[in-house]
């Protein structure tokens, strides 16, 4: 191997990419060579400078602050009539075809005599004269 | 807190359960908020770039299939996102790489020196700059592998390309940072 594929190869060895063989060739290298063991050197010495400090993460209540942050500027889902529409329709209709099916008839004879006196009662009576202008009124149209 | 895979929890939302796309929220807000915190430098920033990839991602639900997981994905929306806020404020960084590394070489030099993690507010604040100052691609390759921890092949997913492109712009990435970093230690010894 060359120079520039030794560098080539020196970052998948960071990263544990290379196949053990691959590796025991590279390192048989690295020890015997000044440049090439500067560069891997070099670029750890980065690494641990710039990207080792870790930051803590954050608390509990800081992802809870930001969850509800993100979640008040979710749009909110809006109403679907259709899901309360539907429903109303269909019992109306259920409701109507059972009325027209089963027509309702008081099972007590007594109930049915009121329920057609009163109808009658309701068609025949009037409503009675305020004043004596209307008892006038309606004795005049009489005659 | 729920038991549900992510699949099921989208599923779910997908349906319109808010409940279920919040629980998504609480999962994936660490890494999100990470990998925008790491591009943009500023965390009130992230923050509410994190905000708009969660709810870009909410309006694109539907679509989801399912293809990657969700955290691939929310990874490329995330990245698409502080690209363009990156972009959007191009005009307004002050310095390039090299210009800080001649301004603060000596300080540099000391942060790469150091052995131990520890890092004084200083120190992380020099971070900061020396990775906003980074070619937005190389910060962003780097971000996500070194600090999201993708491998090699979310990151063909999450950047869209090849194995081949994301090893060769990975490999890249590093060894420029690594060789800029190196003069600066070789032009303090002249």
């Amino acid at each position: 191997m060359n120079h520039p594929e030794i560098r080539e190869r020196i970052m998948a060895l960071e990263d544990g990419e290379l196949a053990a063989a691959e590796r025991a060739e590279l390192e048989a290298h690295l020890s015997g060579c000044a440049s090439c063991r500067a560069a891997l050197d070099g670029w750890r010495a980065a690494r641990r400078a710039f990207f080792s400090r870790k930051r803590p993460k954050p608390t509990r209540a800081e992802t809870e602050f930001f969850v509800r942050a993100v979640m008040a500027r979710v749009e909110k889902p809006a109403f679907d009539w259709k899901k309360l529409v539907a429903p109303a329709f269909g019992l109306a209709f259920a409701t109507a075809a059972l009325s027209l099916a089963f027509p309702r008839t008081p099972a007590d004879p007594a109930e049915a005599l009121i329920e057609r006196e009163t109808g009658l009662y309701a068609w025949a009576s009037q409503p009675a004269p305020a004043s004596h202008d209307e008892v006038l009124a309606f004795a005049t149209e009489d005659r | 807190m729920t038991n549900e895979t992510d699949q099921e929890l989208i599923a779910r939302a997908q349906r319109g359960d808010q409940d279920a796309f919040a629980e998504l929220v609480r999962r994936h807000h660490s890494g999100v908020l990470a990998l925008c915190r790491s591009m943009l430098g500023d965390d009130a920033a992230a923050d509410d770039a994190a905000q708009d990839v969660f709810l870009k991602t909410y309006r694109s639900l539907k679509g989801f299939r399912g293809d990657a997981a969700l955290s691939t994905w929310l990874y490329r929306v995330a990245s698409n996102r502080c690209l363009d806020i990156l972009r959007a404020a191009g005009r307004a960084k002050t310095q390039s790489l090299d210009a800080l590394l001649e301004d603060e070489g000596e300080r540099v030099q000391a942060l790469v020196a150091q052995e131990g993690p520890e890092r004084s507010a200083a120190d992380a604040e020099l971070v900061k700059r020396v990775l906003a100052a980074l070619p937005e691609g190389y910060r962003l390759i780097l971000t996500l592998r070194e600090v999201s921890g993708l491998t090699y092949d979310e990151l063909c997913e999450t950047l869209d390309c090849s194995l081949d492109a994301v090893k060769a712009r990975l490999r890249r990435a590093r060894l420029e940072f690594a060789e800029k970093l190196r003069h600066i230690e070789g032009s303090d010894r002249v």
